[in-house]
């Protein structure tokens, strides 16, 4: 895609002939919100390498990637199974610490930051887990609003499409690449994902947030049975909460490229708005 | 958690009453006021009776001590993050371990429940509401008591186990003094005020720890046999 396809007002620099420093008007915090392999993470990366192209700064967050709760929840997957509150609070501690850490400084130097999953997660994944709504909305209670919230929008047959698809490509790799991988545990899981980083053509994968996503296992039968059931679950969850929280929805059943120049036009304008 | 429950000023009475055939006994008050010795003592003495009897310590798991001690490291701890992690290894315990002890009926004696947690975070500094809001999915005790002492006392009894304070024991996180000591006693009278105002508010009963240990059990047994379910 031409990067120049959009035109960005060039961010604020107060004399136009500073090459320091750039700054957008106000700091921005759009979120990427969707049910599971909706493409956000792809999406926030193109936005992010197109934003920083026009010199804007630009922080990246994700879900589980506060250093202290990564922590927790690594060392949780040595042990049994948590329960579904006490993980609802550990994403909150996650949430806290990188609204604290990485949020709040970030827009308090006027940066962009694109969140690759917000609070909503937490609000659909806790209510489809039976946890109370208005008790995990309180919670999150301290979080900052987003001014934006892009939901990528794919119906869970699609999710199940895409993860089958995927599971079909490690499954190749794996065999090619002799019999490792597959139905490990997590740990296993996390293991391979490690070889799988260091294989990684982008250099830019280094990122702690990288590191922390593992591959999903590869589901079958019951497990896959229960997957869906799950982002059906998601997936209603999003649907009510698209009104409530006034969701710009784009659709998420297209080609990558054909999303990423929606989000752009999107945060075009919502730029050339707030500078108007 | 339903909607008629009526949120008070200073109350922490939205905790869900239970309808598990069990007993919750819930014991507060600051370190050393004697809980533990207690809670042991009433254990035997329900087993005798011919209940299961099961003591629930509230104490940091392996879970989130890593956390609480980078926390320690970096000589900075958000008040509400180190809320969340308590409540976070709290709640494993309460659905692991409490919850299905009182479905099957057994009498369970908790060292330390949410008034203790919710004092302490408030103690710190964290906004009320919220922190009441966190504990809500704790089921309410069928019995709450307060084991009175003063922070002289309690310093004075951890002192005689123990060599020096421990670091959150003597809310050293708080930056009130660099003297644990000090702050320890300026943290403890934090934490008694907010007791104070629970046992108002969720009629927690009042023990004098100070009290002989044997006069203590006799109180708590029985205050326990109001509570007990007919065998």
């Amino acid at each position: 895609m031409a990067e120049n396809q959009f035109q960005l007002p060039q961010a604020h620099t107060g004399a136009n002939t500073s090459t320091s420093a750039l700054r957008a008007e106000r700091p921005l915090l759009i979120a990427l919100e969707g049910i599971d392999l909706s493409g956000r993470t792809t999406q926030v990366e193109l936005l992010r390498d197109w934003l920083t192209a026009q010199r804007y700064h630009v922080t990246t967050t994700a879900w589980r990637t506060s250093p202290l709760i990564s922590d927790v929840l690594a060392r949780a997957r040595l042990g049994p199974p948590l329960r579904p509150l006490t993980y609802s609070l550990l994403y909150c501690a996650d949430h806290m610490d990188r609204t604290q850490q990485v949020i709040k400084p970030a827009l308090q130097r006027g940066e962009i930051v694109l969140a690759d999953r917000y609070t909503y997660t937490a609000f659909a994944r806790d209510t489809a887990r039976g946890l109370d709504a208005a008790w995990v909305r309180d919670l999150y209670h301290f979080s900052i609003p987003p001014d934006v919230v892009y939901y990528l929008h794919i119906s869970p047959e699609e999710a199940v499409k895409r993860r089958l698809a995927l599971q079909r490509q490690r499954l190749e790799k794996v065999e090619k690449s002799g019999k490792d991988g597959g139905r490990k545990g997590e740990m296993g899981e996390g293991r391979a994902r490690g070889k799988d980083g260091k294989r990684s053509k982008e250099p830019e994968k280094k990122q702690a947030q990288i590191n922390t996503t593992m591959p999903a296992p590869i589901l079958t039968g019951e497990a896959l049975e229960s997957y869906r059931n799950f982002e059906i679950k998601m997936y209603s969850q999003y649907q009510n909460m698209q009104k409530e929280f006034e969701f710009s929805v784009i659709e998420g059943n297209q080609s990558i490229d054909q999303v990423q120049a929606m989000l752009r036009r999107a945060i075009t304008n919502l730029i050339l708005n707030i500078n108007a | 958690m339903s909607a008629e429950i009526q949120m008070q000023a200073d109350s922490f009475s939205p905790l869900i009453p239970h309808a598990y055939p069990g007993r919750l006994l819930a014991a507060e008050g600051l370190d050393g006021s004697g809980k533990s010795t207690q809670l042991q003592l009433l254990r035997f003495w329900l087993q005798a009776e011919g209940y299961e009897a099961l003591i629930a310590e509230w104490s940091p798991s392996k879970l989130i001590k890593r956390a609480l001690k980078s926390g320690k490291k970096q000589g900075h701890m958000d008040p509400m993050l180190m809320s969340i992690l308590h409540a976070a290894d709290f709640a494993e315990q309460h659905e692991r371990d409490i919850v299905p002890a009182l479905k099957r009926g057994a009498i369970v004696l908790a060292d330390r429940y949410v008034y203790t947690a919710l004092a302490r975070d408030l103690a710190r500094g964290i906004e009320r509401s919220w922190g009441e809001n966190l504990y809500r999915f704790a089921v309410r005790p069928d019995l709450g008591i307060y084991f009175q002492i003063s922070a002289e006392q309690s310093l004075e009894r951890i002192l005689s186990n123990h060599p020096r304070l421990k670091y959150y024991q003597a809310g050293m996180d708080l930056g009130i003094s660099r003297d644990p000591v000090a702050s320890f006693r300026a943290f403890q009278r934090r934490i008694i005020v907010e007791y104070e105002k629970m046992i108002e508010a969720d009629s927690l009963l009042r023990f004098d720890a100070a009290l002989p240990v044997k006069q203590q059990q006799q109180l708590l047994r029985n205050a326990v046999e109001g509570i007990l379910p007919d065998s």
